[in-house]
């Protein structure tokens, strides 16, 4: 059969089910696209040897007449920030570049254990810091749809692998928009949970108050079915909670019975966006209106201060997690013999890139002596004050709206020796992170062959209603049926 | 303001050796990034503010004391290790 790599989830599963193909082709021809387009755009950084191994044990399984595990066949992409057993995990980091984990994240775990087969890690901003995937020291990746361009971050690899069709659906994670800023500019679907859904045991921590890890699919329904798969209570993680009365897959939104949902527009942010994206986003929501929502402008005053709080808390977080890599008990090789502690430790942590070092520098001065309460403590206040106005707004939305990013992707290199223009990428997506609301990256539009990913926020645990809401939006839109010629 | 002393101070706190380029450098970007995290001191807080009782209640039950036997096996991954100890630098 030709071209299995543009088939969703449920055509895989089935597909392998029912004899059409096997499990190996699947794979095979998986392998054999990597090979081709990835050179171009430098998603991976890691294939997985032993995928086709795996795959042939499923084609064997399913031989002898195994009844076959909702995710069996499918290939996964995972974000090299998230611990893979015996699979190289570099955080795209020199200081990690040999690290192999001798444990699986519990959601790798969990995918394992439904039939997923993880066929490589993919390439990211150096331990999650960044919005454009610039920041890896293994090469930066393009954008699928224009290579001059940047594909966003810091999941860059898992959005970018997962629209020039080389995975079925990707993992990433979600600091700060992470998952959702490259998810727009790659014309994909890419899902943030509420804070604790999902178990971050085994993701390489950097700022673990605000981090989810998320998924990445062609298609909204794809998201969910990783997402029934990697949700729910883990012993690992104790910010983690029981969902077994939030299952998010088990029905489907009925249009004809909840018509009436009301959508908020959150005009700062809308308003903030380039000429194109606002354009873009207007003429999506006037299609939404013809399914019956009702939609008005919303506000949400402490949004001008979102940025500020985020990278406040993100820096702190990160100079208090990073302290742990003192290349001793893993690392590169640097023989500690005749080192004097303090400088071996400095001279091995110089080896971090130029963003992190950054990072973990604004983390130390923000927690320092003198400034905790004038940044820190105020960072706090202000993400609980977003919290509060996010929760009101809840009481009159359903769900709230607006750009993933407020700018069309950008050439490579364009922003890179401004670290601030940098951080204002993110700023429609932080709010989520600062709230612990889930929120959805999905494709509206194009403008001059770059994507625009639209937002939509829902209050916490209303993942069923977000999604599901969602996969109505992205019908009454559908434009995810072409992708890149690569 | 970051003068260039201050940020050789961070550096030294964050363990982080720096080159005389990144020295340069940095302190003109991270400048910028802390004026534009001053942002923070335009809104105030009264003191007795009401500050969001959290709805995370669940998140802080805490689990189960039990004893689990270690599943990891780090010694086939851990570097510097010797007779079950690690090996480090000299502390002075």
């Amino acid at each position: 059969m030709s071209n299995l790599y543009t088939l969703n989830i449920e055509q895989v599963v089935n597909g392998i089910k029912n004899g059409e193909f096997t499990s190996e082709e699947y794979v095979s021809q998986i392998i054999e696209r990597i090979k081709k387009v990835d050179k171009k755009i430098n998603s991976f950084i890691t294939i997985n040897d032993n995928a086709l191994v795996q795959a042939r044990q499923i084609d064997k399984k399913i031989r002898s007449g195994w009844t076959v595990d909702s995710l069996a066949g499918i290939v996964v992409g995972v974000k090299d920030n998230i611990s893979t057993a015996g699979l190289k995990t570099t955080c795209a980091s020199k200081m990690l570049s040999d690290y192999v984990p001798p444990y699986d994240a519990t959601v790798i775990k969990r995918l394992k254990d439904k039939g997923a087969i993880i066929i490589g890690k993919l390439n990211l901003d150096e331990f999650a810091m960044g919005s454009t995937t610039e920041w890896s020291s293994y090469g930066l990746t393009r954008n699928p749809w224009n290579l001059d361009y940047v594909c966003g971050g810091s999941s860059g690899g898992s959005a970018a692998s997962v629209a020039a069709q080389l995975c079925t659906a990707s993992l990433g994670s979600d600091t700060g928009g992470s998952v959702r800023c490259p998810s727009s500019f790659c014309s994909v679907v890419g899902f943030k949970p509420t804070y604790g859904l999902v178990s971050r045991y085994g993701l390489v921590s950097y700022s673990n108050s605000l981090e989810q890890i998320g998924s990445i699919g062609r298609t909204v329904s794809d998201v969910k079915k990783i997402m029934e798969v990697i949700s729910g209570k883990d012993t690992n993680d104790n910010t983690t909670i029981d969902t077994k009365n939030n299952n998010i897959n088990n029905n489907h939104y009925d249009l004809e019975q909840n018509n009436n949902q009301k959508i908020g527009l959150l005009k700062e942010l809308i308003n903030g966006a380039d000429e194109p994206v606002y354009q873009c986003i207007y003429s999506a929501i006037d299609k939404f209106n013809e399914f019956g929502f009702t939609s008005e402008e919303s506000s949400l005053k402490s949004s001008e201060y979102a940025l500020a709080s985020y990278y406040t808390i993100a820096t702190a977080e990160a100079s208090s997690n990073l302290a742990r890599f003192d290349n001793i008990r893993y690392g590169f090789e640097l023989n500690p013999d005749d080192y004097e502690w303090n400088t071996y430790f400095s001279k091995a942590r110089g080896n971090f890139g130029d963003e992190v070092k950054r990072r973990i520098i604004v983390g130390s001065f923000v927690l320092s002596s003198g400034y905790y309460g004038k940044y820190y403590l105020k960072a706090q206040r202000v993400k609980d004050l977003i919290k509060i106005e996010l929760k009101n707004l809840f009481k009159e939305y359903d769900l709230l709206l607006s750009p993933t990013v407020p700018v069309l992707p950008f050439k490579i290199g364009e922003k890179i020796d401004d670290p601030l223009k940098m951080y204002l990428i993110d700023i429609n997506t932080v709010l989520a992170n600062l709230a612990g609301i889930p929120a959805i990256s999905i494709p509206i539009g194009f403008k001059n062959g770059l994507p625009i990913g639209l937002q939509i926020m829902a209050d916490e645990f209303q993942e069923k209603k977000l999604l599901d809401i969602a996969e109505v939006l992205e019908k009454s839109i559908n434009i995810n049926t072409s992708y890149p010629d690569l | 303001m970051i003068t260039k002393d201050q940020l050789k101070h961070l550096s030294k706190l964050s363990k982080i050796d720096l080159t005389e380029t990144e020295f340069e450098t940095y302190t003109k970007q991270i400048e910028k990034i802390i004026k534009y995290l001053d942002k923070l001191d335009e809104i105030s807080f009264e003191e007795n503010n009401p500050s969001l009782v959290l709805s995370f209640k669940k998140l802080s039950e805490l689990r189960e004391d039990t004893i689990i036997e270690p599943t990891l096996n780090i010694d086939q991954i851990a570097k510097n290790l010797k007779d079950k100890f690690v090996r480090g630098p000299v502390i002075s």
